[in-house]
């Protein structure tokens, strides 16, 4: 009786051994088993929702499953941080939002758009101005009017110190000269509730993050922050347009870790701009209201350092103020 | 005499907090405080928690019926820990039913149990554990 | 009317009892979460239709979160972070030979608490998403700082050590970005640390590990002293109708608290199922009895964590808002079936509506059938050889600390919180105020310096809301009140 135990756990331990070495048996041809995507936020977000998205279009392209996981914290320099010192076998890709530009200026994390080998940009997501729509300006003008009126007084909700939204609103109080006072929330959705529960003034977030108040007839959207109007409210004249020089957006990407493979990368690439194309994806980006703009790897690199650049030498004066 | 160590305990964990939160910059939020301030609260009240834990036990006010731990029962426990420290550093390296099976069975004896149990138990466990999160939840163990 | 045949059909029915069962298997065990289960589940809707999708989602839902009370109950280990105050009464109750009648508790109180949430759902979905719009800085702080206020009541025999024990709690909540300028705080250059300490490994660790370690010591000295001898006779899990009278005030206070925590956004289960035990326990005549058995205790946080459910939905749907993790996910479910949730939904898509609310109703009927012959079965692993039960719980912990967010690190946390775990409950520290630090210590403190920022540096705003205003006082109420009518019967210690 003492042996049947022994001989059970040897007999285990072999069967687990050889599946063990089948897992080592070398890769010839890209891919051969499954791929992770490293989503930088929570489930049920914009990021997760493109990440989730590409991974079930893009299986049916590379011919192996994908799997997404969810890495959160410090405004996605852990999950950044674990791409970027992953394998370059091309079984670990990245989504990469705009804090990719952002966290070495916010003193995070040592990353900057040069330590990836960039695949593609997928979505851009302009900031936008909203208030509450009984407040007693109706238009961009008489907000910024009575901004100027009333320094100070306008509380402008954020989504965190430092977060892409916070720059939005320095942006614009910058172009238009007047003086906010920041209210920093824990992610967007907190701020957008304490405009609609008017514990502030004003919210520098997405258009999608106040879709549902604006449709209610709550929140009144004043301007969008962004280079061009945006698809889901056409009528919202950009802060450009009406002169003043405010060009704020977020946006995200997918993203290898340096030194992939020159064919993996092709692979990959191929793959991902097939699926970005294919119904499947278009059809959850529209539902989500996302606002695709595709970029190649060489134009979202450019882009990307682009934005590094000028995060570098914005964030450290904005938050000196 | 035990409660006057845990408050010096807690006064340190205090002086510890009170340190590091002066240590942190300033703010530059209007009206937002600054960094430090919560914590420098709640380092300061934590040493005044202590001073008054250290002075109970000296006085013997409380005493928390303690029942010493047999040093067999000690030893084991210090087993289980070790072995949890040791998986947790080798978490990624190897095999994770293999790991765990090792990890299990080393559990298990450290535990009292008798080997053929503790052999079919962490069998069981490590291969269920295995296919619970790699097949149903989907997380990508090693 | 159509939705009523919608949730009828027979498919969608079974859907429901699927995600019913696994929200059980998830509930119970430590180490997985609502959350979880809910996310992972959440890709079904690519190819299920949105009754069969959404009878999933809610019914993993609302009985994962029941059945973490199953654990909390028999192993003094919260299946879910909603189930902590379950074990201040449950696991009591366990070690006094009463553990069908808790268990039972559990089952009966639950659907009570869901049916109330559902119903409120279904009545007044915007009056309380309007009230839980009132809910700005100052009246989160004034809750926070009420539900600190808690720590005194579960803090056992020394008051002292309970509130070191919460302190410490606040306390290690601070690591990671401030919330406010998001300056790192006692991160000691670790980019790790500096997302802070997960909460939900933190609470793996100091209940699941340090529970464990407790009992390999406990176990050897007196047998009497572990739940596993206590529970082999299960005995009678349905309360008799004396019982259930006394229990009727608790547990429509714990339900009320429970719906109107979950509206309020940014306060879940978790916090819902202490402030309702809370709340009962200040209403109740029987005060004393709260955290060493009481029924009315167990019944009224069993309530509050399953009604929380319809009140976080409310929000969700009527306001487009998700209030917590879970939320969030269902938002991203409702949108791949071409659904926003806002007011607008409420008149565009009235069927679907309709169909989350059946469903509300329907899930906590079949918990309720299968409830009490799950946890019956349940009760009976607890018979397991001791080594066996224990590797169990650790592996789940272990792998269940990893799996929340694909991280070692917070293996390393839930590590941290078993030896803290173990050490408090071998000093005499009461876990309680430690949990409620954690959860607590870092909305008090946001809203504290938001409100400030909102009122320009006046502290007035906390006095001058009534809501803010109320909880204020009854915090004060409640420090100051024991001490003033004591009879001189017996030293605070």
């Amino acid at each position: 009786m003492k042996y049947v135990g022994k001989i059970i756990s040897v007999s285990l331990l072999v069967a687990m051994l050889v599946l063990g070495a089948a897992a080592f048996a070398s890769a010839e041809t890209f891919p051969e088993e499954e791929i992770l995507i490293i989503v930088q936020a929570a489930p049920g977000g914009v990021s997760d929702a493109v990440g989730r998205a590409m991974a079930a279009a893009a299986e049916e392209f590379l011919g192996v499953p994908i799997a997404v996981t969810n890495i959160t914290g410090a405004a996605g320099a852990i999950a950044m941080e674990r791409v970027k010192e992953s394998e370059p076998d091309g079984y670990t890709i990245g989504y990469v939002p705009v804090e990719l530009s952002m966290v070495k200026a916010l003193g995070y994390a040592d990353i900057s758009p040069d330590d990836f080998d960039l695949i593609m940009r997928v979505n851009i997501v302009p900031a936008a101005l909203t208030v509450r729509s009984d407040a007693p300006y109706q238009t961009f003008e008489e907000f910024v009017e009575y901004a100027e009126e009333n320094p100070g007084a306008i509380l402008v909700g954020t989504s965190g110190t430092g977060s892409i939204w916070h720059i939005a609103g320095l942006a614009l109080e910058e172009a238009a000269d007047v003086q906010f006072t920041y209210v920093p929330f824990d992610g967007a959705a907190p701020s957008v509730t304490a405009l609609l529960g008017g514990h502030i003034t004003a919210v520098t977030c997405s258009p999608t993050e106040v879709l549902s108040g604006v449709e209610a007839g709550d929140l009144n959207i004043l301007a969008v922050l962004g280079a061009e109007r945006t698809p889901l409210f056409p009528d919202v004249p950009t802060a450009l347009e009406l002169g003043y020089d405010v060009n704020v957006l977020a946006w995200g990407g997918f993203a290898l870790p340096k030194g992939v493979p020159s064919e993996v990368y092709d692979t990959i690439a191929d793959a991902f701009y097939q699926a970005f194309q294919s119904e499947r994806f278009t059809g959850i980006m529209e539902d989500w209201g996302i606002e695709l703009s595709y970029l190649d790897g060489e134009g979202f690199a450019e882009f990307a350092n682009q934005q590094f650049e000028m995060y570098m030498d914005l964030i450290p004066r904005a938050l000196e103020e | 005499m035990t409660d006057g160590i845990l408050g010096i305990i807690t006064i340190m964990i205090g002086v510890f907090l009170f340190h590091q939160a002066g240590q942190l910059p300033a703010g530059v939020l209007l009206f937002a405080l600054d960094p430090g301030f919560f914590p420098r609260i709640i380092a300061v009240t934590l040493v005044a928690l202590g001073g008054i834990l250290l002075q109970q036990g000296i006085k013997k006010k409380v005493q928390h019926t303690e029942e010493p731990i047999q040093k067999e029962t000690a030893l084991r426990l210090a087993c289980v820990a070790g072995l949890l420290i040791a998986y947790t550093l080798l978490w990624g390296k190897g095999f994770f039913p293999l790991n765990t099976f090792f990890f299990l069975f080393a559990c298990h004896l450290a535990m009292k149990a008798k080997p053929l149990l503790a052999a079919i138990s962490s069998v069981v466990l490590s291969v269920a554990t295995y296919y619970l999160f790699t097949q149903i939840f989907r997380v990508r163990l090693f | 009317m159509q939705a009523i045949q919608h949730i009828l059909q027979p498919g969608v029915f079974l859907y429901l009892v699927i995600g019913t069962a696994l929200g059980l298997v998830v509930g119970t065990l430590p180490g997985l979460t609502a959350t979880m289960a809910v996310a992972i589940l959440t890709p079904l809707t690519f190819w299920l239709d949105y009754e069969s999708g959404l009878a999933v989602l809610v019914g993993v839902w609302n009985s994962a979160i029941f059945a973490g009370g199953i654990s909390a109950i028999l192993i003094n280990i919260p299946g879910t972070p909603a189930s902590i105050a379950s074990t201040f009464d449950g696991y009591p109750m366990v070690r006094q030979g009463k553990t069908g009648l808790a268990l039972g508790i559990n089952v009966l109180y639950s659907a009570i608490g869901g049916l109330v949430g559902a119903v409120v759902f279904m009545i007044a979905a915007f009056p309380l998403a309007r009230f839980a719009l009132a809910f700005g800085p100052a009246e989160y702080f004034a809750l926070g700082l009420f539900g600190l206020s808690m720590m005194v009541a579960v803090s056992g025999a020394s008051i002292i050590k309970g509130l070191i024990a919460g302190f410490l709690g606040i306390a290690l909540s601070m690591v990671g970005l401030d919330p406010m300028l998001a300056t790192p705080r006692f991160h000691f250059g670790s980019t790790q640390l500096m997302a802070g300490i997960s909460f939900i490994p933190m609470l793996i660790g100091i209940f699941g590990l340090g529970e464990v370690a407790y009992q390999m010591i406990t176990g050897e000295v007196s047998e009497e002293g572990t739940t596993f001898i206590a529970s082999k006779k299960i005995g009678r899990m349905l309360v008799r109708a004396a019982e259930f009278v006394r229990t009727v005030p608790a547990t429509i206070i714990g339900s009320l608290t429970g719906v109107v925590i979950g509206a309020i956004p940014g306060a879940g289960a978790d916090i819902a199922s202490l402030m309702g035990w809370e709340f009962a326990r200040r209403a109740s005549r029987r005060k004393k009895e709260f955290g060493t058995g009481s029924i009315e205790g167990l019944a009224s946080t069993c309530a509050a964590n399953n009604s929380c459910l319809g009140g976080a939905l409310t929000t969700m749907m009527a306001l487009g808002i998700p209030g917590d993790a879970v939320t969030a996910v269902l938002l991203g479910s409702f949108i791949m079936y071409g659904v926003r949730p806002g007011p607008a939904m409420f008149t565009e898509r009235a069927d679907f509506v309709f169909v989350v609310i059946g469903l509300m109703i329907m899930v906590n009927l079949v918990f309720l059938a299968g409830g009490f012959f799950f946890s019956r079965f349940i009760g009976g692993i607890t018979l397991l050889p001791k080594p066996v039960m224990w590797s169990t719980i650790i592996i789940l912990s272990i792998v269940g600390s990893f799996a929340l967010n694909n991280r070692v690190f917070d293996v390393w946390v839930a590590l941290l919180g078993g030896g803290l775990g173990f050490v408090f409950r071998k000093y005499g520290f009461p876990l309680g105020p430690i949990i409620l630090g954690l959860i607590l210590g870092p909305m008090v403190e946001r809203n504290f310096r938001t409100a400030l920022i909102i009122s320009h540096g006046s502290f007035w705003i906390f006095l001058t809301k009534p809501i803010s205003l109320v909880l204020i006082l009854g915090t004060i109420l409640a420090l100051i009140g024991p001490t003033i009518f004591r009879k001189k019967k017996e030293d605070i210690v």
